[in-house]
């Protein structure tokens, strides 16, 4: 591994990027936009004033201070996610892509060079406009601590939005899945400052995607901002411990997924973006950092029984989305299945490590995760809610989870071509069509057949009424869910179980030698 | 040198529906330069594309010098050199610098890297490009350079896609000379192409590829012996044609005989004691033969008859 030292995609776009010409007219552009704008902050100053020596200088250099890190924001993050996210396509686009295939170089080697050196000009303006904006900071009153801090979570946010979008350039054949990324992360972090600006409130992992946020958080004065935000009495922490960490951990966290995804894509286009092993591993982290760091959000909230509601559509929703995108294609199913010993008992072993095998034991692992993380949560910060009732809840959810899974199996492996397909219209339609009979007059048990009547009465279920699950059997209707889901367990598992077992007997076995090279 | 150092064992590569290569087997002996033809959409980019790296297979396996290629692709590519049919180089990177970015990827020192970048602008006839701009560059010299950039770390294997396109005949003569010369370093050359004629010169093994498949391959000459066995021999007469046409007619071995002018053509099936025997029976004839000659079989009439056949046993 070259890393950056010696790295022969990262001294290629030093090359193209770093000429004289290019330099002189970034510096120009950057200039010229600072130039303008401090004049701007100062004649605005002079008519407040009205008089050149009234001008209160500490003001400017405060404003000067804020643009500068605006600007730095913007090139550091949203120039550096765009344009990352656009590497691998323009190099399709421009056909250079085969020779960066096959260079003889470790494809860790290759995400590294691509995300430092598509970011060169984002890098820059981050190092060069640093020490003008602390010192204009430190004459306009901001303390030094915060910018440091907000350096680091910037510096921290550079790193991981390059290799985030490396990854996703890596996945995605054209420019489009650049923008959607860039204008997600733009929505969802302009989303974020609106809620922190209306409520003084935010879950502090969300700051990780919304670095305007951050900035508006660090430069409030302390009491304008909420408890969570407060200076702490920490030796190392400026801030409030969580407000300081959990960003950075989550930044940490997206930066190291999004690195493993980017070197898999390189390594081996056709394959998952992530092994088995990762996705079960980043999932436990993920619901292990949502424990730690969302106290100051969950402890906030009115109505526990909701917040638990959500957590349980959330993982659902997660746990199913991974089972599917992750569903082996028809070809791998059958190689797999062909093994030997018989794939039934090869399933629960290989299924966290073969990407051949179905996705449905992983899928159940993943679930009994969330439940596990729920259970925890209620028992840290909500605990007002039934241990029991969670429980129950998980049951039921968890045997729909994989009755779906079993019957988008299914569907896979009726079609040859087009088996995903199907299996998600078999899938979506097992949704739809109880929900579209339980609009009957007297159909509203239909919906006992869907998780959808298992969130419906979470959410509704009055938590502070219920102790030790006693009426959990009376005003949760939990057993009508559970037969339903049992009952399409049965049947889906059923036909799962039958159609592996077709695909194994036509599975070719391996040969026993390798044939021979014939000339013709 | 008959060592197989590249061997493919039921390689497969389907995209969607469409199966590109269809299971595929074949050795390529080391030092050999094998031509790779077939019309488009035979399947020859995709293999080639593959045996690459570029792209993933989707069933079987390839081997180079007898260790699997997805094993460790690094080590592989490290050794090989591969030119793609359309392709282009770095806009804002001088050629010099092109060079010297690929030789840094293939871990030449400093100054080999700088050696080799001045060897091998030499060698394609761009040394005096060296600091102009690729993007100035015509698609000839492109074509050259890229040509340049897989021989820059003098592979033991070396891939090539239509490396003749866009080069004019003095440029094509120059690609052949360059391949000359590495082959004569021991290099094993893949070399797809169109223009068979220019082939037929380099090659010593051929395959043929025609809907994903091999139809035929291997050594040139054993092919065409394969296929087309019998000899194509012209006799230029000094006298009218039908004395001749009676012996060739009556003459086991000799057929197909059209009259061409002063000119007889005919296939002969033997060897050349049989053809000397029945250049005395002509004399004997009273046929005055000023001249005997062998057409030889180039790749050309051989890609023609395969694929005519093929053709016939897809129609019957």
């Amino acid at each position: 591994m070259r890393l950056l030292h010696n790295n022969p995609v990262l001294y290629r776009e030093m090359r193209m990027r770093l000429r004289p010409s290019s330099l002189a007219m970034l510096a120009v552009a950057v200039g010229a936009i600072l130039g303008l704008a401090l004049i701007y902050i100062l004649l605005q100053e002079l008519d407040r004033r009205g008089q050149w020596a009234r001008i209160d200088w500490i003001h400017v250099w405060h404003g000067f201070a804020v643009f500068v890190m605006v600007v730095q924001v913007f090139f550091a993050f949203y120039v550096a996610l765009g344009s990352a996210a656009n590497c691998i396509p323009r190099e399709k686009n421009r056909n250079t892509y085969d020779f960066l295939t096959t260079l003889p170089i470790s494809a860790v080697d290759k995400v590294i060079g691509l995300a430092v050196g598509i970011n060169l000009y984002p890098l820059m303006v981050l190092v060069f406009l640093m020490p003008v904006a602390v010192a204009a900071g430190r004459t306009g009153g901001i303390p030094l601590n915060a910018m440091l801090w907000f350096y680091v979570l910037l510096g921290v946010s550079f790193l991981a939005v390059g290799l985030l979008g490396v990854a996703v350039g890596s996945g995605s054949g054209g420019g489009t899945a650049g923008l959607l990324i860039v204008l997600l992360f733009l929505l969802s972090g302009m989303t974020i400052f609106g809620v922190i600006e209306e409520h003084s409130f935010a879950a502090t992992p969300l700051l990780a995607i919304s670095p305007y946020a951050t900035l508006k958080v660090l430069l409030s004065p302390p009491g304008e901002c909420a408890e969570v935000f407060q200076p702490g009495q920490h030796h190392f922490f400026g801030w409030a411990i969580p407000w300081q960490v959990s960003p950075l951990s989550f930044l940490v966290f997206l930066g190291i997924l999004s690195f493993a995804v980017a070197r898999n894509k390189l390594s081996f286009p056709s394959n998952p973006p992530l092994d088995r092993r990762t996705v079960l591993t980043a999932f436990v982290v993920f619901q292990v950092m949502l424990l730690g760091f969302l106290s100051d959000a969950l402890t906030a909230v009115e109505h526990p029984s909701q917040t638990a509601g959500t957590f349980f559509m959330i993982n659902f929703c997660l746990v199913m989305a991974w089972g599917l995108a992750g569903q082996p294609t028809y070809a791998a199913l059958m190689h797999w299945a062909g093994g030997r010993p018989h794939w039934i008992r090869r399933l629960a072993g290989e299924s966290f490590t073969q990407i051949g095998s179905p996705t449905i034991v992983p899928a159940g692992a993943m679930w009994l995760v969330s439940v596990g993380a729920i259970v925890a949560m209620n028992r840290l910060y909500w605990r007002e809610v039934s241990w029991i009732g969670i429980l129950l809840v998980g049951i039921v959810l968890g045997v729909f989870l994989l009755a779906y899974q079993s019957l988008y199996t299914a569907g896979c492996l009726a079609l040859r071509r087009r088996g995903k397909v199907l299996g998600l219209v078999l899938v979506a339609a097992c949704f739809t069509i109880p929900s579209i009979f339980s609009t009957l007059q007297h159909g509203e048990r239909v919906l006992h057949a869907t998780p959808l009547a298992v969130f419906g009465q979470f959410f509704s279920w009055n938590s502070p009424l219920l102790n030790d699950g006693q009426a959990v059997s009376k005003d949760f209707n939990y057993f009508a869910s559970l037969s339903f889901a049992v009952g399409e367990l049965l049947v889906f598992g059923g036909v799962c179980l039958v159609a592996l077992n077709r695909l194994a007997r036509r599975a070719p076995r391996a040969e026993a030698s390798l044939p021979p090279l014939p000339a013709a | 040198m008959d060592t197989e150092i590249l061997s493919m064992v039921n390689l497969r590569k389907e995209y969607y529906d469409v199966v590109a290569v269809n299971d595929v087997n074949l050795g390529i002996r080391q030092g050999d330069i094998f031509g790779l033809i077939g019309p488009n959409g035979a399947g020859k980019t995709s293999l080639l594309r593959m045996l690459a790296t570029a792209m993933e297979p989707t069933g079987g396996c390839m081997r180079f010098g007898g260790v699997d290629i997805w094993e460790d692709p690094v080590a592989y590519r490290m050794v090989m050199g591969f030119m793609p049919d359309f392709f282009q180089l770095y806009n804002t990177l001088t050629t010099r610098e092109v060079l010297l970015y690929f030789g840094m990827a293939h871990k030449l020192s400093w100054r080999t890297r700088a050696r080799r970048a001045d060897e091998v602008l030499a060698l394609i006839g761009l040394a005096d490009k060296a600091d102009s701009l690729a993007r100035g560059l015509s698609r000839g010299m492109v074509q050259r350079l890229g040509l340049g950039r897989a021989l820059l770390h003098q592979p033991r294997l070396l891939l090539l896609d239509e490396p003749a396109s866009g080069l004019d005949p003095l440029g094509r003569k120059q690609l052949f000379d360059v391949l000359g010369e590495a082959h004569a370093q021991g290099t094993t050359i893949v070399i797809s192409s169109h223009i068979l004629g220019e082939l037929s010169d380099v090659c010593n093994s051929v395959g043929i590829m025609h809907h994903g498949k091999f139809l035929a391959a291997g050594p040139t000459a054993e092919i065409i012996g394969k296929i087309m066995p019998k000899r194509r021999i012209t006799l230029a007469l000094t006298t009218p044609p039908q004395a001749a046409i009676g012996v060739l007619e009556s003459w086991t071995g000799a057929g197909d005989v059209q009259v061409e002018g002063p000119r007889v053509r005919f296939l002969f099936d033997g060897a050349d004691a049989d053809l000397s025997r029945l250049n005395a029976a002509l004399v004997g004839a009273g046929v005055g033969v000023a001249l005997i000659e062998e057409t030889r079989t180039g790749l050309q009439e051989l890609y023609l008859a395969i694929t005519e056949r093929q053709g016939h046993a897809t129609a019957s």
